[in-house]
């Protein structure tokens, strides 16, 4: 077994998580990010959306995300083509995110191990989250931060290579 | 020709997406029906008059694979064309999907104009 996504990402697989969150980000909800520095961050800002997504099959572990309510309203706003505001937008706001997740781990896996690998992804799980699971991932060596208009994104993944040479 | 079409998907913003874009792309819908896993859309593809089924793959309690197969294996509704929309694209499953004669995969994020195509590629012109 071979360790790739440990518990310290590497700097091309972080990129790799990074730059997949922010055009998922855009190509799903027209919500413009950029890379934010960790260091700069303060407190939990409000609200928090928590979702989780396992990965089994080639490669196992997670990808993990939290943000704070108004950009988890915003991306199912951005999705359904719907005022953030509006009844829609809030009822769909667990669910958007976590199918946010989904094409984002869908991306991951195929980028970093092609097609010619197969996953078993199990569905995305989402709940409201708390100021200590903001800090713990902030805290993470392996954090990706994201400024999403003006709403910060934090994500982490841990994913290990359970099949030795069968990259595409 | 309107078509009953039958989403399958555990999200139901994919599903609201998918209305929307058939709505965008002008595609004639009688019925929209929807199933947020594989065995309910099994059932109302059992039920109810489908013309075409858009599926997901990964969805709790019965995935898109399963219920394509179970279809592909009941004579009364093997003839209904399956366009997968699926973050999975791996060669393996799509093989095992090709020989369930699926119509199309649709990687997401899709665009309104694929959806368009596909169901083009399916039914012919349908404006």
């Amino acid at each position: 077994m071979r360790d790739i996504w440990g518990h310290k990402l590497s700097d091309s697989l972080k990129d790799l998580v990074e730059r997949t969150l922010i055009e998922i980000l855009e190509e799903t909800a027209m919500i413009f990010a950029d890379p934010a520095s960790p260091e700069g961050i303060e407190g939990p800002p409000g609200d928090l959306v928590y979702a989780t997504m396992e990965i089994e099959g080639h490669a196992y572990g997670s990808l993990n995300v939290i943000a704070p309510m108004d950009l988890v309203q915003a991306i199912a706003a951005g999705v359904l083509g719907v005022d953030e505001d509006s009844e829609q937008a809030t009822e769909n706001a667990f669910d958007a995110f976590a199918e946010f997740l989904n094409v984002t781990v869908g991306k991951i896996t195929v980028e970093q191990f092609g097609s010619g690998a197969t996953f078993d992804l199990k569905p995305p799980v989402t709940a409201a989250s708390d100021t200590q699971r903001w800090q713990d991932i902030l805290n993470s060596d392996d954090v990706v931060a994201l400024d999403a208009d003006d709403n910060l994104l934090l994500a982490y993944a841990v994913l290990n290579e359970t099949v030795g040479e069968a990259r595409s | 020709m309107n078509l009953n079409i039958l989403v399958v998907d555990d999200s139901r913003t994919v599903r609201a997406v998918i209305k929307k874009t058939l709505r965008v792309a002008k595609i004639p819908v009688g019925e929209l029906i929807e199933a947020e896993n594989g065995l309910v859309g099994l059932e109302k593809a059992s039920s109810m008059s489908i013309d075409l089924i858009f599926a997901d793959i990964n969805m709790p309690i019965m995935g898109g694979v399963e219920m394509i197969e179970r279809i592909r294996a009941d004579q009364n509704l093997n003839q209904i064309p399956i366009v997968v929309i699926s973050t999975d694209g791996s060669d393996e499953r799509m093989s095992r999907l090709q020989k369930c004669g699926i119509s199309a995969h649709l990687g997401k994020p899709f665009q309104p104009q694929e959806i368009r195509d596909v169901v083009c590629e399916i039914f012919g012109d349908i404006s």
